[in-house]
């Protein structure tokens, strides 16, 4: 919706089109945490130090150019939101900013009480309804990039609800779809998490960096169940009250002093190594516990929240709730330059669909200013191309396969229970290549046609196909990858080699997905 | 948790309803049973959602035993439920209705 935003004041007429409802899925509208950026309203600060806390947390292998990006235009996005009346927390009349892990001091803006990514997603809602320059579309789900002579030049899209094939001419595109988080059984996503961006990029000839690299928040709601509340929702918990992480033997297993600072994926392998050892919870997780706090000191803090959390049953100064790592971000993503461009001429990326800014590790706070500041730039640099671009033709689509005989809404579960056995957060050479033996086998399927109205089958079947392409380039990378460094874990190779501060690059050729790096 | 409760969805598809027994842990959702039902059962069960849990979204509004609920926050009952779409929205399929606003469609 930024991106949208930034082409159409830059004079670009823009087609913003949504498998669903417009800005009401994806990974923002989720988000209850907070956003990062240098702003200085609480103490000092300069866009320099978030860019070495950005590096630190990415072990290295951050994408210098894009990191510098995000966190340098970072707080003029920050502001731009806040001119929109997103609404940001503020205290003795300034914007508040708390501490967030891996920041090297209070940087991180929010909106109360756990509704950063609502307000967010409303704000700009409100902004492209406004704007006559952008059309909205629902209900188009795109099946296919346009690709002639190697140049985009638009999309194959199917209206879902009719099943009707859609042609769409486009001097410009920008692929602004999200992440693939929907990949594994335990996520914090979107039904529309599938990774379909990348999987429409690698099919039109782009390539994917640091496929291997899937962030898993540590501490996901595990139990008792919960219900209309996000899973992520205890980091900001933490941020504000502390916590602390237990096992069953209710002893803390992290060094922190009831103070939330270890990072996310030391954090995750911490607490697999305890349920490893026995040591879990009773549903294979920690235990995290608030009982340090008082009612009104929970009130206070959370407010509306702590009477949501009593419908569920929860009473936090009574008991603590069980917590275990769960897919939240993916750090890789399609190939682009600081101006979003992909390998592909007239195709774009932005937000979390882009690879690279946050190398091997995303430091907490810097998705949602990715996806303004990349959005940003990406429309600005996709408009002016588009001034000096004619309309190309529009191209039908074709569509090779026949109907499904397996149900795909079940191989679809069967593919994120293989995911978070084999690709989750601790790999090794066995199960990863017993992972892309049956992602093969699942991967074997043409998309047929769409049959006339709302298919919920041919949806699944969509679906499958990006998921299990994108699978296998997860898979295939982490295969390659014979080392350890942040979100990636080779049991085989614990260490972190220097040899292999580098990204890989994938792309789709005639024989398949092909790792190089 | 584990204990064997079931939910009889009595679900309207077009002109006809249609029925499901869906096994379910206390605490388990609606959302959850219809998805249940589309792996287990029947894939061509049409229920619109996106954020699946965190009530973010707001697409799974349908009618349960005749209240306008979100499929998501209301939890399955070991007994029988009417499901249908919303009864003042274009119907799509199923449960789906056409809640887009005009200008998004």
């Amino acid at each position: 919706m930024n991106a949208a935003l930034a082409a159409a004041s830059a004079g670009a007429r823009v087609l913003l089109v949504d498998r669903s409802l417009i800005g009401r899925g994806g990974a923002t509208v989720m988000a209850q945490m907070t956003v990062a950026a240098a702003i200085g309203e609480e103490e000092p600060d300069h866009w320099e130090s978030h860019l070495a806390d950005t590096l630190k947390a990415g072990r290295g292998l951050c994408d210098a150019a894009l990191a510098q990006l995000l966190c340098e235009e970072g707080p003029e996005c920050i502001r731009e939101m806040d001119e929109r009346g997103v609404g940001w927390a503020r205290k003795d009349g300034h914007i508040s900013q708390v501490h967030a892990p891996g920041h090297d001091r209070r940087r991180c803006v929010y909106v109360d009480f756990l509704s950063t990514g609502p307000a967010v997603s409303k704000t700009l809602r409100a902004e492209v309804q406004r704007v006559g320059e952008i059309r909205r579309t629902g209900d188009l789900l795109v099946v296919d990039l346009a690709v002639q002579d190697g140049v985009c030049v638009g999309a194959h899209a199917v209206h879902t609800a009719t099943g009707e094939a859609v042609s769409i001419a486009a001097k410009a595109t920008i692929v602004a779809t999200g992440g693939l988080t929907r990949l594994y059984a335990r996520n914090s996503a979107s039904i529309n998490m599938g990774g379909d961006g990348y999987a429409l990029a690698l099919r039109a000839g782009a390539e994917l960096i640091d496929m291997e690299f899937v962030q898993f928040f540590p501490i996901g709601h595990l139990a008792p169940r919960l219900v209309g509340m996000d899973p992520i929702m205890w980091d900001p918990f933490r941020y504000k009250l502390g916590g602390r992480l237990l096992n069953s033997e209710m002893r803390e297993f992290l060094p922190e002093q009831g103070r939330y600072t270890v990072a996310r994926d030391n954090a995750t392998y911490a607490i697999l190594k305890e349920v490893s050892a026995g040591r879990g919870s009773p549903h294979g997780g920690a235990w995290l516990s608030f009982q340090h706090c008082s009612a009104s000191e929970l009130r206070s803090a959370f407010g509306p929240v702590i009477d949501r959390l009593a419908k569920n049953g929860i009473d936090l100064t009574r008991q603590p709730i069980e917590v275990a790592p769960i897919a939240h971000y993916h750090m890789g993503g399609i190939r682009t330059d600081a101006d979003m461009r992909t390998g592909v001429p007239h195709l774009f990326a932005a937000g979390e669909a882009v690879g690279g800014a946050n190398g091997a590790n995303r430091l907490s706070g810097n998705a949602i200013t990715e996806a303004l500041v990349f959005g940003r730039r990406a429309g600005r640099r996709a408009a002016a191309l588009a001034a000096k671009t004619p309309m190309p033709a529009a191209r039908a689509a074709a569509f090779n396969g026949t109907p499904a005989s397996a149900n795909p809404a079940a191989q679809i579960v069967r593919l994120q229970a293989l995911m978070h056995e084999h690709v989750g957060p601790l790999r090794t050479r066995a199960g990863l290549e017993r992972a892309l033996g049956e992602i093969a086998q699942l991967r074997a399927f043409e998309l047929p046609p769409p049959a006339g109205g709302l298919d919920p089958v041919w949806v699944d079947l969509h679906d499958l196909r990006n998921m299990a392409l994108v699978g296998e380039c997860v898979t295939r990378a982490a295969l390659a990858r014979t080392e350890s460094r942040g979100a990636h874990q080779r049991e085989e190779f614990p260490e972190t080699s220097d040899a292999w501060q580098r990204h890989q690059v994938l792309t789709l050729g005639g024989d398949g997905v092909r790792v190089a790096g | 948790m584990g204990c064997a409760l079931l939910a009889k969805l009595k679900i309207q598809r077009g002109g006809r309803y249609e029925r499901f027994e869906v096994p379910f842990e206390a605490g388990q959702t609606v959302l959850d049973g219809l998805r249940w039902i589309r792996v287990h059962v029947d894939p061509s069960l049409a229920i619109r959602f996106s954020c699946i849990n965190a009530n973010a979204c707001k697409e799974c509004m349908i009618q349960v035993d005749g209240k306008t609920v979100y499929a998501c926050t209301t939890r399955l009952l070991d007994g029988e439920m009417a499901l249908e779409p919303l009864p003042n929205k274009t119907l799509i399929k199923d449960l789906v209705t056409e809640i887009a606003p005009p200008d998004e469609r």
